[in-house]
């Protein structure tokens, strides 16, 4: 019988979130679409965000200042561009640190890179 | 040559009106979006809504009506989504009351209000000095009591009033060294009343349930004010805070009895007869304010046991059984104090009744055509 783990699934994929797009913008210019079509191109639609939380998603960033964004007209329609702040970046730095820290101690926990049957 | 013409304008004329109709879909989504947007925020995030809208509708080709039905229904419930923005969690609307101090005015307020509490601290030392070693006033634990308690209210009462005054100058955008300017205030205010957001959360009200809530309050009002009607033996200040209790009583019971017509015609309860509601505490003002410089002439119920036997048939039956007693002279400071601590809570509630309703009335549609580029 098979368990549902929809809802720990979304929690955890929400906590992961905000570093995911932050590294997608750190080199790299990126508006709302294309942030959601590129994270769910990389990630084989395991991170697929709904345009509902998108949204907000990028506006708490830019209201903690570690996103700017610009508005540019790329193809006769204007479009709001992201990018990271010098806040942005030292935070995305520390996110991803603590990242690996975490997956390396939970890993002990439940054994490293191996899938269960 | 002609037929060719015709049929290009044909094919132009349909790809036009299905253009229209298309943007219509999505404008009227984003019209119900930004009603429950913050204001400062919405044209922006509305702006950025529709490229996202119009992006995905071209995932599946040219802009029809359909492709626009399908993006818009991927963005999801309207409602929803503009609550996402306004506390980032789902299904949260909230009535946000933008009573905050600024970042710049804040460590200006922290001092203020510790060299504020300090000065009041000091003038009630003062006075307690003065009652006691120059005036001979009385028992000295007393008057101590007595000065600790209006020193408390005093800076609460001014901790208040201070924050009032900041939280004012925050609103208006105001910094240390720039200057104030009152026009513009004006000019916000103006702004502010047009583009306010009425949260419509819609509750299932039953109308029996609210005729019965009102009617058994009007008549436990009536009542009330009947019995002190009845009874001879009070002071005026008692006769006055009962009978404005009743009256109180009465007007919410009128203001439930008018709900029920918002009920029956728009399935809601009005927030304009909501917030008159809170404001039935200046009913009690009075009263209060008398007993605050008369506590003398305030009286207490107590009840008399004496009898064997209690008939009580009626309510008027139940006052008889009531006995009103002049308050005893060393609980007059206590009841200056409760009744000034009753009244800072009614000016407060009816404040934030009034600030509540001010700051969330619905927008008007006309920012909305600043939207469209």
């Amino acid at each position: 019988m098979e368990v549902d783990i929809g809802v720990w699934r979304s929690e955890l994929k929400r906590g992961v979130m905000e570093m995911c797009i932050m590294k997608l913008i750190e080199k790299e210019e990126l508006y709302g679409y294309e942030i959601a079509k590129t994270l769910r191109t990389l990630t084989k639609d395991i991170l697929n965000i709904e345009e509902g939380t998108l949204y907000p998603l990028l506006r708490r960033l830019e209201d903690r200042g570690w996103i700017t964004g610009d508005w540019k007209i790329y193809r006769g329609r204007a479009r709001k561009y992201y990018r990271l702040t010098p806040l942005g970046k030292r935070a995305l730095h520390e996110m991803v640190n603590f990242w690996w820290v975490l997956v390396e101690e939970v890993s002990k926990i439940i054994g490293g890179g191996v899938m269960v049957e | 040559m002609r037929k060719f013409r015709r049929l290009l304008a044909e094919v132009l004329w349909l790809s036009e009106s299905e253009f229209d109709e298309a943007m219509k879909v999505i404008d009227d989504y984003l019209k119900e979006v930004e009603k429950y947007l913050p204001p400062s925020k919405a044209e922006d995030i509305i702006k950025e809504l529709k490229t996202h809208i119009l992006d995905l509708a071209s995932e599946q080709g040219p802009l029809t009506v359909e492709t626009a039905k399908l993006a818009v229904r991927k963005m999801g419930d309207p409602r929803k989504l503009a609550s996402e923005f306004v506390v980032g969690t789902s299904d949260k609307k909230v009535m946000r009351i933008e009573l905050y101090i600024s970042e710049d005015l804040y460590p200006i307020f922290i001092r203020v209000a510790v060299l504020m509490v300090v000065a009041i601290i000091l003038g009630g030392i003062g006075q307690a000095i003065d009652l006691i070693y120059l005036e001979n006033a009385g028992n000295s634990f007393q008057i101590v009591l007595g000065i600790i308690g209006t020193t408390i209210i005093s800076i609460i009462i001014s901790l208040i009033l201070l924050y009032i005054a900041f939280a004012f100058l925050s609103t208006m955008g105001w910094k240390p060294g720039k200057e104030l300017k009152i026009e513009s205030y004006a000019e916000r205010l103006k702004e502010q009343f047009k583009t306010k957001i009425e949260p419509k959360i819609r509750r299932p009200v039953r109308i029996g349930g609210q005729l019965f809530v009102a009617g058994f309050i009007l008549l436990f009002g009536a009542i009330w004010i009947y019995v002190v009607l009845q009874i001879t033996e009070l002071t005026y200040i008692t006769q006055q805070l009962l009978l404005f209790m009743g009256i109180s009583i009465i007007f919410s019971g009128v203001v439930e009895l008018a709900q029920t017509y918002f009920i029956v015609v728009e399935d809601r309860k009005s927030f304009l007869l909501e917030t008159i509601g809170d404001l039935g505490g200046i009913l009690l003002l009075y009263p209060l304010v008398l007993i605050n410089l008369f506590p003398e002439s305030l009286q207490i119920p107590v009840f008399i046991t004496e009898s064997d036997e209690i008939e009580i048939s009626s309510p008027v039956d139940l006052a008889k059984y009531i006995h009103w007693e002049l308050l005893d002279p060393k609980y007059y400071s206590l009841a200056r104090i409760l009744s000034l601590v009753i009244i800072i809570i009614i000016i407060v509630g009816i404040i934030y009744s009034v600030l509540r309703y001010v700051r969330t009335r619905p927008r008007t549609l006309a920012g909305l055509s600043n939207v469209r580029n």
